[in-house]
């Protein structure tokens, strides 16, 4: 044979090989494209595992403009929203704006016609792909749904899921009472989402689940989540929501002679009667759940026995019994906490010296009592009720006043147990009440001052306040809403006369006020809403229990406000997109960081400490974003959790980053040197040491900040302890122990 | 056998080439000594390996050196395989690197595999008195971040500490 053939018949066994080492199959599969079976339409091959489909029948299917660059083997598409996606013959890497994802094959050269793999390329143009691998079928489509928010609803017992457009949906039924799993078919998580609901008892995950092209929202609870029994779930117009009612979680006869009371959530006002023969006290307390548990009775001269009930489902009320041992009764004593009522033995008590004076009604009692305080309408009264009391000489009948506010006080025996004042007042007024020791005993002070007295805005130029005046000192909660953004003030203890007060009118950052009567844990409630145009944040500048209530709102994000709060910031290091480093096995950094960032916060939660984190999905925050969340909170500490890699398999333990240009240099110092502490005691690998870097999250953060590297997951041993959950938790255990020693310093200092 | 020959001749052309190019490279060029910064195998260190480079483009031949990894053993490679630096240029003191898509695809990633990597490039272009800052550029972009952890809008000066 002439060399020449020689070189030919090479030549060609050459290519051959190389032809083999990447088959190329027709595929199969079915296609079907926003429902519509497009099989026959479109070309698409099959290799290493990857649907790859003929590029420019992709382009026209999605009405993007495909360049094909032949000089550097390039494709570029254009789609109609302006994404970009850049693709080489050769490369796995699939370019997408800035960022590139890896494929198996990448752009396949095939019979002169360029093949792109399906699944990497049509996710950027904003669809969902589902593969149904059984029935050979691939359904592509644009998700129909985007979710916007996730958050508890206004008051507490519900989760309301904020959607562009109402999706097919479903509950999934588990085995585990404790968690609740929404299915949302076609949907996708904005790229502005948050979670808002992780708390005390809750917390939340969202799963993308590729192959079924659905979200999962997954919410885990401390107890079972009682859904409420007709369907716990409803639908308004961009929302989902999911109603549960709390479970009681205790009760027990207290040391010190109380009935305590509590629940998972709001107790709403119950209803008490009494029965005889035996005597017994019913306490009724509306949409409240029954829940396993140990009533704690000491031996006491008051309550011989105590049953617990779910006494109605519809409506939901759980009933508490107590067989009483004398003819005693117990009164409820004002709350300081929505979760939690007592009750206490009203003691036998002689009331005297009844009088009105300064905006006051007052009298004095032999022994402590808790006065049963409520408004009436038409015409106005307030109602005093006085339980196992009797007159003495100076409570009288009636006093005629017509003062200002008040006209007359009469006062009455009820009924065998109770002592009735009643003030006619000349206008439905706010009211509350304080006990003194005086030498024979208690008095009581009713005070009836607090109304609005005027609200105004006031522009400066870097700031928006909104100001509350009222005539006495009130309780109030300040609140913060989105769609559209809103500051929502609850006002406790004062009287609605904002139909008489001039409003002021919208300008600035605001742009709507409203008011109304609103009705939370049994108490009454006025709601003043601000709406906003805009929202960078807000302050409040004054104290619980005020007359004036300053509400400062920045005009621009840049001004920063006080970095001292009392968030944690949870920082779970890469996801989405970006794995973080890959052990030898395929575990992923990403994942490792989120399981050990969410045990952190379900910790710290547990100490009763406020948690943020940064993502608790698998989604790709930048680490711009994640600084710019921390900034914006008033957040006190900064952790950001991930494990470490080199190029080879030796390099082991662990280590914490500060940044020496953090503001807070020498606080981050310090929890860089608590977390290593308790890290080198708990988790026991090698100490690496804290070292001082200007990684990004550490450096731009406006609070104390670290950051933590777990382990080498590129080490083969590191990587299994790594993925194991008993090793992640002894690691978030060192983590939240080191944040409760930091901040117990700080209260020290 | 004729096939064998027909290997072997293959060979031998090969190597003339490679011979005749090396020739000519040393020919045109004069070597100077540069320091190469390369890692500690438990990535806590960075360790100068004195190595001669060509002075014609001496910064970037500095870091093609770099790429192509440590001559002593016990030392480790300190940026990915397939990295390719595309250019240094010098504005006043400081220096911009551009690199590939490659060093951001390839990298192996951790706190301790990002800073190995940014500052064997920063501390091996800072020995060179006219370059007191260094910043890192992929594809002439400039990119938020090399593996999750360093920003790379920065631009970063020797770093004393992580030399052993
Ligand atoms: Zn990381």
């Amino acid at each position: 044979m002439a060399a020449r053939h020689k070189l030919l018949v090479v030549t060609i066994i050459i290519f051959c090989l190389f032809s083999l080492s990447q088959p190329v199959q027709a595929a199969d599969n079915k296609l079907y494209f926003n429902g519509k079976d497009i099989s026959d339409e479109v070309e698409t091959i099959q290799q290493e595992g990857e649907l790859l489909i003929k590029a420019r029948q992709f382009a026209k299917l999605i009405n993007a403009e495909l360049k094909w660059q032949p000089a550097i083997k390039t494709l570029r598409l254009t789609g109609s929203n302006g994404e970009v996606v850049k693709l080489m013959v050769g490369s796995p890497y699939i370019q997408i704006r800035k960022n590139a994802i890896k494929s198996k094959t990448g752009l396949v050269l095939n019979e002169g016609h360029t093949f792109l793999p399906l699944a990497g390329v049509i996710e950027a143009f904003g669809y969902l792909i589902e593969f149904n691998r059984e029935e050979k079928e691939v359904y592509v489509f644009k998700p129909e749904t985007v979710i916007k928010e996730i958050c508890w609803s206004e008051d507490g017992n519900s989760l309301e899921v904020i959607v562009d457009e109402l999706p097919p949906y479903r509950i999934v039924k588990t085995d585990n009472p404790n968690k609740i799993i929404l299915e949302i078919d076609k949907a996708r998580v904005a790229n502005e989402f948050t979670d808002n609901v992780s708390n005390n008892n809750f917390y939340l995950q969202v799963k993308n689940i590729a192959d079924s092209a659905l979200l999962r929202l997954i919410i885990t609870s401390k107890y079972p989540i009682p859904f409420n029994r007709d369907g716990g779930i409803s639908e308004e117009e961009d929302r989902l929501v999911l109603s549960f009612l709390p479970q009681i979680t205790n009760i027990a006869w207290t040391k010190n002679d109380m009935l305590m009371i509590e629940a998972n959530g709001n107790i709403n006002k119950p209803e008490v009667l009494y029965l005889e023969d035996p005597r017994r006290m019913v306490i009724d307390i509306p949409s409240l759940m029954f829940n396993e548990l140990d009533i704690n009775l000491p031996d006491n001269e008051w309550v011989k026995d105590i049953r617990v009930s779910q006494f109605k489902y519809d409506p939901v009320t759980l009933r508490i019994v107590l067989e009483m041992k004398n003819n005693d009764i117990l009164q409820e004593i004002p709350r300081e906490a929505g979760d939690m009522i007592a009750f206490k033995p009203a003691k036998e008590t002689v009331v005297d010296n009844l009088q009105y004076k300064n905006g006051q009604i007052r009298f004095d009692s032999t022994a402590e009592l808790v006065p049963d305080l409520f408004l009436l309408e038409d015409p106005a009264r307030l109602v005093i009720n006085l339980f196992n009391a009797e007159r003495g000489a100076s409570f009288l009948e009636e006093i005629e006043l017509d003062k200002q506010l008040v006209r007359k006080i009469r006062t009455a025996r009820f009924d065998e147990q109770t002592i009735r004042i009643v003030a006619d007042l000349a206008e439905m007024t706010g009211y509350g009440w304080r006990e003194e020791k005086i030498e024979q005993g208690y008095r009581y002070l009713i005070e009836l001052k607090n109304k609005f007295s005027a609200i105004n805005l006031v522009e400066s130029p870097d700031y928006q306040d909104i100001n509350i005046l009222l005539t006495g000192g009130v309780d109030y909660e300040i609140k913060k809403f989105s769609y559209p953004h809103r500051i929502v003030v609850d006002i406790e203890g004062a009287v609605d006369n904002t139909e008489n007060l001039v409003l002021p009118e919208p300008k600035g950052l605001i742009q709507d006020i409203r008011t109304s009567r609103y009705e939370l844990e049994g108490k009454e409630l006025v709601r003043l809403v601000f709406e906003l145009k805009e929202f960078n944040g807000y302050e409040v500048k004054t104290d619980p229990a005020t007359k004036k209530i300053n509400i400062h709102l920045p005009k621009e994000e840049k001004i920063a406000l006080p970095k001292q709060g009392d968030i944690i910031v949870i920082d779970a290091g890469h996801g989405g997109f970006d794995p973080g480093a890959i052990g030898q096995n395929g575990l992923e950094e990403k994942d490792v960081n989120l399981e050990v960032a969410l045990r952190v916060a379900q910790k710290l939660k547990e100490a009763g400490q406020k948690v943020v984190l940064t993502r608790s999905s698998d989604k790709f925050i930048s680490l711009k974003q994640r600084v710019r969340l921390a900034n914006s909170l008033p957040a006190k500490l900064f952790i950001s959790i991930h494990a470490n890699s080199f190029n080879n398999n030796i390099s082991s333990g662990t280590e914490t980053y500060y940044s020496d240009t953090n503001t807070n240099a020498a606080a981050s110092k310090k929890i860089a040197q608590l977390i290593q502490e308790e890290m080198t005691e708990k988790v026991k690998l090698a100490d690496r040491g804290i070292k001082e870097e200007s990684f990004y999250v550490v450096k731009y953060t406006r609070m104390p900040a670290a950051l933590l590297e777990i382990a080498f997951i590129s080490n083969p041993h590191e990587e299994v302890l790594l993925g194991q959950s008993t090793f992640q938790e002894k690691v978030a255990a060192a983590v939240n122990e080191a944040i409760l020693r930091y901040l117990q310093l700080e209260v020290a200092e | 056998m004729k096939n064998r020959k027909y290997v072997y001749l293959l060979l031998i052309i090969a190597v003339i080439l490679l011979l005749v190019g090396l020739y000519q490279i040393r020919q045109n060029n004069q070597l100077v000594e540069s320091k190469l910064y390369f890692a500690t195998p438990d990535a806590m260190y960075l360790v100068p390996e004195n190595r001669l480079v060509e002075k014609d483009q001496l910064y970037l031949n500095t870091i093609k050196e770099l790429l192509v990894g440590p001559e002593n053993s016990e030392l480790r490679k300190t940026v990915p395989d397939g990295v390719v630096v595309n250019s240094v240029s010098l504005d006043g003191k400081l220096a911009t690197v551009d690199f590939n898509e490659a060093l951001i695809e390839k990298h192996w990633g951790g706190s301790s595999g990002e800073l190995i990597t940014i500052f064997s490039i920063v501390n091996t272009l800072t020995q060179f008195s006219e370059i007191e800052e260094v910043k890192i550029t992929i594809a002439g972009e400039t990119r938020e971040t090399l593996a999750g952890h360093m920003g790379l809008d920065d631009s970063f000066e020797f770093n004393q500490e992580i030399v052993k």
